[in-house]
């Protein structure tokens, strides 16, 4: 079509002025078939630029023009706002650490309580903790699919994993960085675990920080937790623990929505 | 040759917008649309003026890239202003479109019409 076009535009310049040069030293023949070519060009980058877009991109013209726009607009500005706040959160808390630190050094009154705070806050888990600690991983098998219920992960597997590094002195444990509180709960959600307000899928990177020796001791014990999920006939995959001596463990993030009813508040 | 620089010129722009696997955000999709479309109505306007022996190529190439670019601008400006420009410009280029076509349609056919009597 649009060579049919600018075959009419030569025939024509052709008939005129088939000797008059532009300023370019082009006939304007091939000046209309240079801008032909040109215009051809960047039409058929948007156009297939478009087409992805639509039809790729899973985006039809018009959902892409008000709604989706701008509910993705203002997703994009509270994302934006949220990512503020955090790094203003974390440049608060590096702050108060600091003070705390110097009040603690000073000695008083004053050391005595912030000692407090920080053994409170390791407690409630509101302070990211590092140090000495074990790891591990506990994961789905993949056996047959006829009776998956019995192959998956389940709440009570990771609850009495938990509860073994707690009662062998564990002051801090996470499972995929999730930490676990005196609040947290873990349950199962169809084929995920909810503990606290995230959901996780495996696999489960159980980590804790404590007497490490002890730690793995004592999940290493003969009849032990690990013991019962390898041994339950079930294939979950269950790794040796490990011990580390650096492991990290962010601090307990409270849900941005309010997850269920109104008692916190 | 020159002849054929418009074709290849079509394909080298669609194997290039397909290759580079460019997405537009789909906040900008709509500008995007709009400006296909002003381009798409310069694209006939140059047609028709080159059936009507008035096409000039300076005239045909500013008028793209200045009509392609000033719809995108004003579909964004409306958009923040809260005012649906696009949708204008979508009516607007559509109503262009097909008078240019129905003008080039006509053309073609008196200039048949003509040549076989």
């Amino acid at each position: 079509m649009i060579c049919l076009a600018a075959k009419q535009g030569y025939i024509h310049r052709f008939d005129h002025d088939r000797l008059q040069k532009d300023g370019y030293g082009l006939s304007t023949r091939n000046m209309s078939a240079l801008a032909w070519g040109i215009v051809a060009l960047v039409f058929g980058g948007m156009v297939a630029v478009q087409y992805h877009n639509a039809v790729l991109g899973g985006v039809a013209f018009w959902s892409s023009s008000p709604d989706v726009a701008s509910v993705e607009t203002r997703l994009r500005a509270v994302e934006m706002y949220n990512a503020n706040l955090r790094q203003q959160i974390a440049s608060y808390s590096k702050k108060v650490t600091l003070l705390q630190a110097t009040a603690i050094a000073r000695g008083g009154m004053t050391a005595v309580l912030e000692r407090k705070i920080h053994a409170m806050n390791v407690l409630n888990g509101t302070m990211p903790l590092s140090g000495p600690g074990v790891e591990v991983i506990i994961s789905d098998s993949k056996m047959s699919k006829l009776d998956r219920a019995a192959f998956l992960t389940h709440d009570w597997d990771l609850r009495s994993v938990i509860n073994e590094l707690f009662v062998a002195g564990a002051d801090a444990v996470a499972i995929n960085n999730a930490r676990i509180t005196a609040q947290t709960g873990v349950f199962c959600i169809g084929p995920v675990v909810r503990v606290g307000s995230v959901r996780l899928g495996p696999p489960f990177v159980v980590k804790a920080i404590g007497p490490a020796n002890v730690l793995a001791a004592a999940l290493k014990i003969p009849g032990g937790v690990l013991d019962v999920l390898k041994s339950s006939n079930r294939e979950l995959f269950v790794s040796q623990p490990k011990v580390l001596k650096r492991v990290l463990i962010p601090s307990y993030s409270p849900p941005l929505v309010a997850t269920q009813g109104g008692i916190n508040q | 040759m020159y002849l054929l620089l418009p074709v290849f010129g079509l394909l080298i722009g669609l194997f290039i917008g397909f290759d580079v696997n460019f997405k537009v955000p789909s906040q900008y999709g709509a500008y995007l649309s709009v400006a296909m479309l002003a381009a798409l109505d310069t694209i006939f306007g140059g047609m028709k003026a080159a059936l009507q022996k008035k096409f000039d190529a300076r005239t045909f190439l500013s008028g793209f890239f200045s009509n392609t670019l000033l719809a995108a601008l004003f579909a964004f400006v409306g958009s923040l202003l809260g005012v649906d420009l696009a949708l204008a410009a979508v009516v607007a280029f559509g109503v262009r479109i097909f008078n240019n076509l129905a003008e080039i349609r006509h053309f073609i056919l008196t200039r048949r019409k003509i040549q076989s009597h």
